[in-house]
């Protein structure tokens, strides 16, 4: 776009043939920029981007007999005096009439507003639950956060990132919840970007986040409206970018990655036992097979003797050692779900029976693979399931390859230098100045409430101090439900 | 300049006092008064806390040399200073064969001892360059895992039916023995080691948890030790504990419940990995922070490859055997390190400190304004 029109006022002059002239030049004669003539004027517009129908109705058809603003039926008329204001305008799905003899032209807004339907998304699907999930429509999106907090301390900040793509994003947070500090913060980051294209959200995530290498996200995710209401109402800050259905959350804590929007939405005994399963399941996807390495290579006097018989028995066919063995697993076992992901829907089930009988049966058959790291390689592979946030368990399958090594020639004392290793720097990582495992390391005993296990909604009287601080209480005390007994009831009615 | 939680200061504190304890035992020579021995230690180490409290307070906010030089003069003071930063970069070189040593006797009989030493030294290297506060929330989280490790290995031997209450009897018997493991070694290690964290009490972010912390862990770590003490001679009896180089391990190879549960030992890896850590970063600390103190400069980190490259020379060549590391370490180092740096010295400069005026009320005021002229 030849950057000498941007400020170019329209109509100069009144030279209105001129400026159309100027305006297909901006759009390089695309052939879905349209200039049509009505009487007194011209409407320009791509044709691509409006609806016809709704063109016809509430513009064409009302400046039949001559201009006459009053008469335009639409919610959003906008009076333009640039050039660079008049190409947005019909970018962004307007009608621009620009007419003849004034000053200024009106851009009406009558965009397509095509959208998916709301579904269940799919990353993070709950039994118990909202099933609706965030769309590629920004506006659609902004709905369905304020459909589910009604009340104008919902801010909500816009701005347009990406010098091509001019892609929206849009800032949410709870004023008055939210601490000034880290919305400033939030805010400046953003402003430093300057890229050509924001496809997804992800660009925004990579350009803010606080450990640019580190593998592990300080930024959340989030496809669920209810996730960054809940996000919201702690005190956190959302960002909404249009074109994804994924929402950014921030900031987000080691145990944060550990939480599923239904540990709320389910009884509370559950939730927490099922958050200790997930903290098992978590060492389990990371270490298990290191472990059966280190064992099986260096400290095989660890195993009871039966097991170790069967064990050695069954590796006793298998040519390579273990720590080979178990490379080829690990990385056989990412392959087959990288193509799951990938294949077309069809073929899915072929690879599925690839995978089960080849790799699991077959394999072992032939004796190229033994049986113990099959169930290894498949209790790791379902342990990494258990991780809410996917993105987190990336991290976790990504890890699991240096430790496996380390395993193999080091035995436990490689798994305990890689443990101590990732945990000097998870204690080092921040995540917008809060401490990644926060509320745990820093400690934080009333933070613990909401991590070690989850305490039921009338106990949960204040919000994560760490994000929160500013307004703790999230509700009074006293909410405990108290209903009276049937022979306490009984007395008062006999009165 | 970082800070320390106080939860995450005592961890630390508690857990580099374990740390001795976990690779060669406490007192173990005492045989079945071990605990005893492990009990009036903890009255001694109450008493070495306070005496380096009180030399903190006389110029709180200051780091050790920062103390050291303004108790006893600029000169004398830095000198002091680097003897101290010796020690440490010795005492850690120490650890570090220890627990290298351990390893290759135990799980990695065919691997060199020097690249066990160095896999642990580059994690402790790692850790400082993220910086104390780090190393202080690695120790809480560390903690955790410790213990539930003490818990579990109570359980286990409860469980494994080996105990034997009736080898803590005749308590006292032989007093001598309780003396000559009491002085030097039982009042000097670990709680004299403590005097490491006199260059970090400044960086504890609450001043006025300093006693609590201070106390609690060393009060803490010294009951945990006189439990350690009592389930490994319940264990083992009187005359293997005295005699075994590793006691902890020796105790937790006799855990054995219904044939399930045995051959523990090398989990112990686990449990000696993260104290030996704790123990060799905190003195590997103190010794960058000294240093950084004795020639102003802004951040210990520029000293810290040097310092570590150092540690690892001085535990490759330390000693030829097993036999000679353990030898020097109980008889020698207590008397000529031990002893002076850490009972004799501090008495000193508490009392020259104490003379020239240090500790005044109004220099806990002035806190702020010292603290940056030290700096400049």
């Amino acid at each position: 776009m030849p950057r000498k029109h941007r400020r170019r006022q329209l109509n100069e002059n009144a030279l209105n043939s001129q400026s159309l002239d100027e305006l297909k030049q901006i759009f390089g004669e695309s052939t879905d920029l349209l200039i049509r003539p009505f009487p007194g004027g011209h409407v320009v517009y791509l044709r691509t981007q409006i609806d016809q129908v709704r063109l016809e109705e509430t513009v064409l058809e009302r400046i039949r007999h001559g201009f006459q603003l009053d008469r335009i039926s639409s919610a959003y008329v906008l009076p333009v005096h640039t050039f660079a204001q008049a190409t947005q305008e019909v970018l962004d799905g307007s009608a621009l009439l620009v007419v003849d003899g004034q000053q200024e032209a009106y851009a009406v807004r009558i965009n397509l507003t095509e959208h998916r339907a709301i579904e269940e998304p799919s990353t993070e699907s709950v039994i118990r639950g909202p099933r609706s999930g965030f769309t590629e429509e920004l506006d659609l999106n902004l709905y369905l956060v304020r459909k589910r907090m009604r009340t104008p301390s919902l801010r909500v900040e816009e701005q347009i990132i990406g010098e091509i793509t001019r892609t929206r994003v849009a800032l949410l947070y709870e004023e008055g919840i939210v601490e000034p500090n880290l919305l400033r913060e939030v805010r400046s980051r953003l402003q430093t970007i300057k890229i050509d294209g924001v496809l997804e959200s992800n660009y925004i995530e990579e350009l803010i986040q606080d450990s640019p290498f580190s593998m592990f996200p300080t930024i959340q995710n989030t496809e669920r409206p209810d996730v960054v209401a809940g996000a919201l109402l702690e005190g956190r800050v959302a960002l909404l970018v249009d074109g994804t259905p994924f929402a950014l959350v921030m900031p987000l804590t080691f145990w944060g990655a550990l939480q599923a929007s239904e540990d709320y939405y389910s009884h509370y005994t559950i939730a927490t036992a099922i958050r200790w399963i997930r903290f098992t399941f978590l060492f389990i996807s990371l270490l298990f097979p290191s472990i059966y390495v280190a064992i099986t290579t260096f400290h095989q006097e660890m195993l009871p003797t039966n097991l170790l018989l069967s064990v050695a028995a069954a590796r006793e066919g298998s040519p390579f050692p273990a720590l080979v063995e178990a490379l080829l697993m690990e990385v056989t076992f990412e392959a087959l779900r990288e193509a799951g992901v990938r294949l077309p829907k069809p073929v899915g089930q072929a690879v599925s029976i690839v995978g089960a009988l080849v790799i699991g049966q077959a394999a072992v058959e032939a004796g190229i693979i033994s049986a113990p790291m099959v169930i290894v390689v498949a209790i790791t592979g379902i342990a990494s399931f258990t991780i809410p946030r996917y993105n987190f368990g990336y991290a976790m399958r990504l890890l699991r390859f240096p430790i496996i090594i380390l395993a193999g020639s080091l035995g436990l004392f490689g798994i305990v230098v890689g443990l101590m290793l990732l945990l000097i720097h998870l204690c080092g990582l921040r995540s917008f100045g809060i401490p990644y495992l926060a509320p745990l390391a820093p400690l934080s005993l009333s933070g613990l409430k909401d991590v070690l296990v989850r305490v039921p909604h009338w106990m949960m009287r204040s919000r994560p101090r760490q994000v929160g601080k500013r307004n703790l209480q999230r509700m009074p005390a006293g909410q405990r439900p108290a209903p009276p007994t049937p022979h306490a009831e009984g007395g008062g009615e006999a009165e | 300049m970082e800070k320390i939680g106080s939860f995450q200061f005592a961890s630390l504190m508690v857990l580099f006092q374990i740390g001795s304890y976990v690779i060669f035992g406490f007192a173990s020579s005492a045989k079945q008064d071990a605990w005893l021995v492990a009990l009036v230690s903890t009255g001694s180490g109450l008493v070495l806390a306070l005496l380096y409290t009180k030399l903190y307070r006389l110029h709180p906010g200051l780091d050790m040399v920062g103390v050291f030089r303004r108790s006893v003069g600029a000169l004398l003071g830095n000198a002091l200073g680097l003897c101290y930063v010796g020690a440490f970069v010795y005492v850690s070189g120490r650890v570090l064969r220890d627990f290298g040593t351990l390893i290759n006797t135990f799980a990695l009989p065919t691997t060199p001892l020097v690249v066990i030493m160095l896999l642990l030294l580059v994690v402790s290297f790692v850790g400082l360059q993220a910086g104390g506060e780090v190393i202080s929330r690695f120790a809480l989280f560390a903690w955790f895992v410790f213990g539930l490790f003490v818990v579990a290995q109570s359980l286990l031997l409860l469980g494994s039916d080996v105990l034997d209450f009736r080898f803590l009897l005749p308590v006292g018997h032989e007093r001598q023995e309780i003396l000559k493991s009491l002085v030097p070694l039982g009042i000097t290690v670990p709680f004299g080691e403590n005097i490491a964290f006199l260059m970090m009490y400044h960086q504890l972010q609450d001043q006025r948890d300093l006693n609590a912390v201070v106390f609690g862990s060393v009060g803490f770590a010294g009951l945990l030790l006189t439990w350690l003490n009592v389930l490994g001679v319940t264990t083992l009896g009187p005359t293997l504990y005295a005699r075994t180089v590793y006691p902890l391990l020796t105790t937790l190879q006799q855990v054995t419940i219904s044939d399930l549960v045995e051959n523990l030992d090398v989990l112990v890896v686990l449990y000696i990995g993260i104290a030996a850590f704790i123990k060799i970063t905190v003195f590997l600390y103190a010794a960058s922070l000294g240093t950084a103190s004795v020639f102003r400069l802004h951040d210990y980190r520029v000293v810290l490859i040097p310092l570590t490259v150092l540690v690892l020379m001085l535990a490759t060549y330390m000693s030829q055997s097993v036999s000679e590391h353990v030898f020097i370490g109980l008889q020698w180092v207590p008397w000529v390190l031990w002893v002076p740096l850490f009972i004799l010295i501090p008495s000193l400069v508490y009392i020259v400190g104490r003379l020239r005026g240090g500790g005044r009320p109004d220099a806990e005021e002035t806190q702020a304004t010292t603290t940056e002229r030290e700096r400049a």
